[in-house]
């Protein structure tokens, strides 16, 4: 066999083997509801402890110590917070359509938007519920690419509608099991406005749940929040846990 | 102490590490990007409601120190008429959290407040506004107990804090607490009465009953009852309530607070049997003090707020306005104006109060637009007007937070009206007042 045998045979089996890795914009629409399916708990329960480090470059670093708590499957979720003293007994708890943001100082509750920053850090309440990735996003493209040490499949999306927080997104997904590496999320018109890295997840039975966030602040260099996550736990919750009473319960 | 803070140092420096390392760094090394979760063996939710300590204690302090003047600006000729003060503000809060099992909780909450001394009591010498006595500096502002049945029915027994009204600035549906809303100071906890709520939730939606024991209550007769239905649709919570108190005017109301797009609005309605209020009458020449037990008196309120954030820096504001229609006003407030002195102390006399003359207009609004250019600096102006005497208060701020515990702020209030107004007693009145705050913070 001469080499021009061997170059041409070699072409077509890489460019069939690309074909097969290849990801047509409608397959990846289908791979953001395989996203979502993976890294939502939907007959499980699931609570967790989140240490969150803010760095800003006015105020310095920041130690937040939030317990999380979820029902996907009702779309329900509780966020308390237990550090620093000033902020603790805060919470956020939502039901269906509805959050409420609750202030001990005040002994109130009140509506509160999820595009909102979650306790000034720079993440935002919609980080921490349920991914609707296939609902609130559509697939304008689909490229190959490769990050670190894995192959990737870097997605652009646009918002479907304008409850998201942010109108578009890039995203970065490994090829072999589609676990969200990277994101890049950007303005209406078209700046970057944040960078999240997921450097570790945590598999419980078939879920990924990221144990490791990082939220890069594109505006103001040098503003990041860094979020890990420990004592994962899918046992049973409580179905008194996602009410008004049980925040007024457990703060002081 | 010493191994806490090496641990966070520690921790501090591992964040620290890994916000420097770059996406090769962190997608480029050994390390597998999952691993099999160990799942852990507490239930956090039994932890949060239990305390390894059995009791947890904290508070909040706060050191104010104002100084200022107040002054008619028809009246004030130079610099050198205006009468400076000084004012401090001290306060403490101290509270203890005892959890000695996940089914019961006890809290209390006592507040101690500056001048640390009692003025006595002196006619000759004192207003009754001088007038300082002991619970004035120290007195408890909640003490209760959680438990609860079955874990479905959940109690809150003793002196608490009701969440009844969502108005900000108004709240007529809040017939149940102590204490009014003060629109200048509307974030500010209320003092609730003695009282033992039960609360059974449903999915988002609660009923809840409150009993409440007025200070006093010698007999059942004197006790109250509020029971209360909170019921959410789509994105709009309602709130239906009742209030009933033998001898006292019974009360109904309806509560909702909803968004239009990014735009919250709340809304509250009032219907009372009887007010419990004494009115001035005015019969020829004559005043005389009236009550009005089997009359319907309607009050209602209506607001909206927004708030814009840029995505692309600190900058944000604010914006939230309310309208408020008092059924137990005057529709002509110029009749409590125009009460002679000498009438107005035999009507005093004869059973009509200070309070009975406050909010004595029909049709109120009330404003607040915050601007915060940078982080920690803010600027805000606040409104209020009784839309029927036409006076009302204006006040244009900014308050800077230098650091953690110092914050400045500057407010130049101006009260407009003409004398006699609800808001202009004397006449109008431009003041100026730089704060200072000193070492606030919580434990």
């Amino acid at each position: 066999m001469n080499k021009a045998k061997i170059l041409a045979i070699s072409i077509i089996v890489l460019s069939f083997s690309a074909s097969l890795n290849a990801l047509t914009v409608s397959e990846a629409q289908e791979k953001l509801s395989f996203i979502d399916e993976q890294s939502n708990f939907e007959n499980l329960d699931f609570s967790a402890v989140m240490t969150m480090i803010s760095e800003d470059v006015e105020t310095g670093i920041e130690k937040n110590v939030i317990q999380q708590f979820r029902r996907d499957s009702d779309d329900k979720f509780l966020m308390l917070f237990q550090e620093p003293a000033v902020q603790k007994g805060q919470g956020y708890l939502m039901i269906d359509d509805n959050l409420w943001f609750y202030d001990p100082e005040s002994r109130k509750f009140s509506h509160t938007s999820m595009k909102d920053s979650f306790g000034g850090s720079h993440a935002r309440n919609s980080d921490f519920g349920e991914s609707s990735l296939s609902e609130d996003y559509r697939v304008l493209s689909v490229n190959e690419g490769k990050l670190g040490k894995y192959e990737v499949y870097i997605l652009e999306l646009e918002a479907t509608n304008n409850e998201v927080t942010y109108p578009s997104q890039t995203m970065w997904v490994t090829k072999s099991n589609f676990l969200t590496l990277k994101t890049e999320d950007y303005s209406a018109t078209g700046r970057l406005l944040r960078t999240s890295l997921f450097p570790s997840y945590g598999r419980v039975g078939e879920k990924f749940m990221p144990t490791k966030m990082i939220f890069t602040d594109e505006l103001i260099e040098g503003n990041k929040t860094q979020i890990s996550i420990t004592d994962l736990s899918t046992r049973d919750l409580p179905d008194s846990l996602f009410t008004k009473a049980y925040v007024e319960r457990v703060n002081r | 102490m010493k191994k806490i803070t090496i641990n966070l140092l520690l921790l501090i420096f591992s964040f620290s590490f890994s916000f420097a390392q770059s996406e090769d760094d962190l997608f480029g090394g050994d390390d597998n990007l999952f691993e099999e979760a160990e799942e852990s063996e507490e239930s956090l939710d039994e932890l949060l409601l239990v305390d390894e300590k059995g009791i947890h204690i904290g508070g909040s302090f706060n050191l104010g120190i104002s100084t200022g003047f107040a002054m008619d600006p028809s009246s004030v000729a130079s610099v050198d008429d205006l009468e400076w003060d000084l004012t401090p503000d001290l306060s403490a809060s101290l509270y203890f959290d005892a959890r000695p099992s996940s089914d019961i909780r006890l809290f209390g909450k006592a507040v101690i407040e500056y001048p640390f001394t009692v003025h006595e009591d002196d006619p000759a010498t004192t207003t009754v506004d001088e007038t300082r006595n002991f619970d004035d500096i120290i007195y408890i502002k909640e003490l209760f107990s959680d438990f609860n049945v079955g874990d479905k029915l959940f109690f809150r027994a003793g002196k608490q804090t009701i969440n009844w009204g969502v108005g900000y600035f108004f709240s007529p549906a809040d017939l149940l607490n102590l204490t009014e809303i003060d629109p200048e100071d509307p974030d500010a906890e209320l003092e609730g009465p003695l009282s033992v709520k039960m609360n059974v939730p449903i999915n988002s939606h609660n009923l809840y009953l409150y009993t409440l024991l007025p200070e006093g209550i010698e007999d059942p007769t004197d006790l109250a009852f509020a029971p209360k239905a909170e019921i959410v649709l789509g994105s709009t919570e309602i709130g239906i309530g009742v209030y009933y108190r033998y001898k006292q005017a019974p009360a109904a109301m309806v509560t909702f607070t909803s968004a239009i797009g990014d735009v919250n609005i709340f809304g509250e309605a009032v219907v009372k049997y009887g007010s419990d209020k004494n009115f001035v009458e005015k019969n020829g020449p004559v005043y005389t003090v009236e009550t009005y037990k089997e009359t319907v008196f309607f009050n209602a309120t209506l607001g909206a707020s927004y708030t814009w954030s840029s995505e692309v820096s600190d900058f944000s504001f604010t914006a939230m306005g309310q309208y408020y229609f008092n059924g137990e006003g005057y529709s002509d407030p110029d009749l409590i104006k125009n009460i002679p002195a000498m009438e107005l102390s035999g009507l005093m006399a004869g059973g009509l109060t200070v309070s009975d003359l406050m909010n004595r207009s029909m049709h109120y609004g009330a404003a607040n637009l915050s601007i915060t250019p940078v982080k920690d600096l803010t600027f805000s102006v606040f409104w209020i007007g009784n839309f029927t005497d036409l006076s009302g208060i204006i006040k244009p701020g900014v308050t800077w937070k230098a650091t953690d515990y110092i914050s400045l702020g500057l407010n130049v209030p101006y009260t407009y009206g003409n004398g006699g107004d609800e808001y202009t007693p004397e006449s109008d009145n431009l003041s100026f007042a730089l704060e200072i705050s000193l070492g606030g913070s919580s434990f």
